[in-house]
């Protein structure tokens, strides 16, 4: 398992100068965003909407946050790993190693959570410079925000690992959790999205960013605890699927 | 005398993928023989092999790998088997050096000193990405790894197709090299039947998914032969011996499955010893036509 495990660290780290170029890239667009947030063009053109009762300050801080958690974003494209197999056939290499349905799933599952370790530790780190440079950053509300969004891109890459173990392709498997959410959002919100495009009433959109911002700072342990559950579930359906096909890598 | 042991062993196999089927197949392959599998494109060659490495589920019957079956739990079966694909498998971007990494993490018995003397008895750079190998290159990449990991059976399917001669004729002194070591088994896929006859002691023959002809070549040789007469004379060939018969302008050939007795009978025709080309062919043309053949 552990040899599964260095091939696919192999394969992404042909992606190491793209995740330099987005590091560098995220600190840019943090910085820049702050700034602009407190003295520059954002605060001007914003400051109408915010009169309509939008947070511009939650905004900032959830697109900042964003930027922050790039770098953890782009270590969970699994699917390039599944792309890459498919590519070289090493399918049937992989499955003619012996190593067991269970573990070779498996490997794709801790490769996984150790680029997401590392993703993890760099965010923290830009945690730390931006909290100083910013007032809109705390570190300690980092750290929670950053454990919950690990948790959620542990739910999404598990699930685009085991619709690539169903045997939908690589490109579909990565959009496929993309639209459920999003679909599943726009019907839980479509009465405030409503009301915000009609009524330009942003109350409420600005209450959900609240409420999950404090979610994301102040409990990711149900994050947590959520994507220890669907990555269990997911691993045992990616084995069964494994287990059905065989030629898996 | 001791009993022969099997390192292979097919039992009633069937593989159904609706377009086509490996129907309920049988065959064994001795412990310290070459066993070359012969087939044209399409016979069922690899979809056998991808059974007996587990790498697809069967549908019916049982596989033996050293005594054990093969039923996705015995997966340990595969430390002692090294394996050669038709694609190389690796990906490009890799270097034999990573590949020994990442091998050395996989197999138990893995030989460094040996992976990297087989690269250097290859000719084969260490550092250079193998998506830069030439197709020959590549084939020896694979070999250098299927025989680094110390394993009793080497299974190949068609390593040797798209090669040319002089590539083909120095991996096949590589399986001869392996073949000389006790107890060391090959299952060799093919279908350039020139270089089985050249190496294998056993011969299983597939086609459409049946084993068409399985034994010892030597055996299968000797009884075949090729049978040359006038057209007019093939008809007295009795149907028990014909294989499969051609006619052409100046005679006709058939191939027979008995060639002392047809030596006996018919001693007035040509009889030539047959290659397992021929008896390929033959065969398929039977297969194709069997009204008129059977």
């Amino acid at each position: 398992m552990k040899g599964l495990i260095i091939k696919d660290i192999y394969c992404l780290k042909k992606q190491i100068t793209t995740y330099g170029f987005v590091i560098f890239g995220v600190v840019a667009v943090a910085i820049m965003f702050i700034l602009s947030e407190r003295y520059g063009n954002l605060r001007i053109s914003v400051s109408g909407m915010e009169e309509a009762g939008f947070d511009i300050a939650a905004v900032v801080k959830i697109a900042v946050m964003f930027f922050m958690v790039l770098p953890l974003i782009s270590t969970g494209d699994i699917s390039n790993l599944f792309v890459y197999d498919k590519t070289a056939s090493f399918y049937k290499v992989g499955a003619s190693f012996p190593v067991s349905v269970k573990k070779r799933v498996l490997s794709k599952f801790l490769t996984v959570l150790m680029f997401f370790a590392a993703g993890l530790v760099i965010d923290i780190l830009m945690s730390a410079v931006m909290s100083v440079v910013s007032d809109i950053i705390l570190f300690s509300k980092c750290i929670g925000t950053l454990a919950s969004i690990t948790a959620c891109m542990v739910v999404f890459t598990s699930l685009i690992i085991m619709l690539n173990y169903a045997g939908i392709a690589p490109a579909y498997s990565t959009a496929l959790p993309i639209v459920v959410f999003a679909v599943l959002f726009l019907l839980v919100k479509i009465k405030d999205i409503k009301s915000a495009i009609i009524n330009d009433d942003f109350a409420s959109f600005s209450a959900f960013f609240h409420n999950l911002i404090n979610a994301f700072e102040n409990k990711p342990y149900y994050f947590l605890i959520a994507a220890a559950a669907v990555a269990a579930v997911c691993y045992f359906l990616s084995v069964f699927f494994a287990d059905k096909k065989r030629g898996v890598a | 005398m001791a009993e022969t042991k099997n390192v292979i062993e097919f039992k009633n196999v069937v593989k159904d993928y609706g377009d086509f089927k490996l129907d309920s197949i049988n065959f064994a392959v001795p412990e310290g023989s070459v066993c070359g599998f012969i087939g044209q494109n399409g016979a069922g060659k690899t979809t056998a092999i991808s059974l007996l490495l587990d790498i697809i589920k069967r549908d019916g019957g049982e596989v033996y790998l050293f005594g054990e079956p093969v039923d996705g739990k015995h997966h340990h079966l595969r430390e002692d088997v090294g394996v050669v694909f038709d694609e190389m498998g690796f990906h490009e971007f890799l270097t034999a050096k990573q590949i020994n990494t990442i091998l050395k993490n996989v197999y138990k018995n893995w030989d460094e000193n040996e992976f990297f003397n087989n690269l250097k008895k290859f000719s084969l750079p260490s550092n250079k990405k193998c998506g830069a190998f030439s197709r020959g290159m590549r084939m020896k990449l694979q070999i250098a790894a299927a025989l680094s990991h110390n394993a009793k059976l080497l299974v190949m399917d068609e390593p040797t197709s798209g090669l040319d001669p002089i590539v083909r004729n120095e991996i096949m002194q590589i399986f001869r090299e392996f073949e000389m070591q006790e107890d060391h088994t090959i299952l060799l896929s093919s279908h350039i039947t020139g270089d089985l006859e050249k190496i294998a002691d056993e011969v299983v023959f597939i086609d459409g998914g049946k084993i068409v002809l399985s034994g010892n070549k030597d055996e299968i040789l000797e009884k075949h032969a090729l049978l040359k007469c006038a057209n007019d004379y093939a008809d007295k060939v009795s149907d028990s011996f014909v294989v499969y018969s051609q006619q052409g302008t100046y005679g006709s050939e058939i191939l027979v499955n008995d060639a002392d007795a047809c030596r006996r009978l018919y001693p007035e025709t040509v009889i030539e010893p047959s290659t397992l080309e021929e008896i390929m062919i033959f065969y398929v043309n039977q297969a194709k036509s069997p009204a008129k053949n059977a």
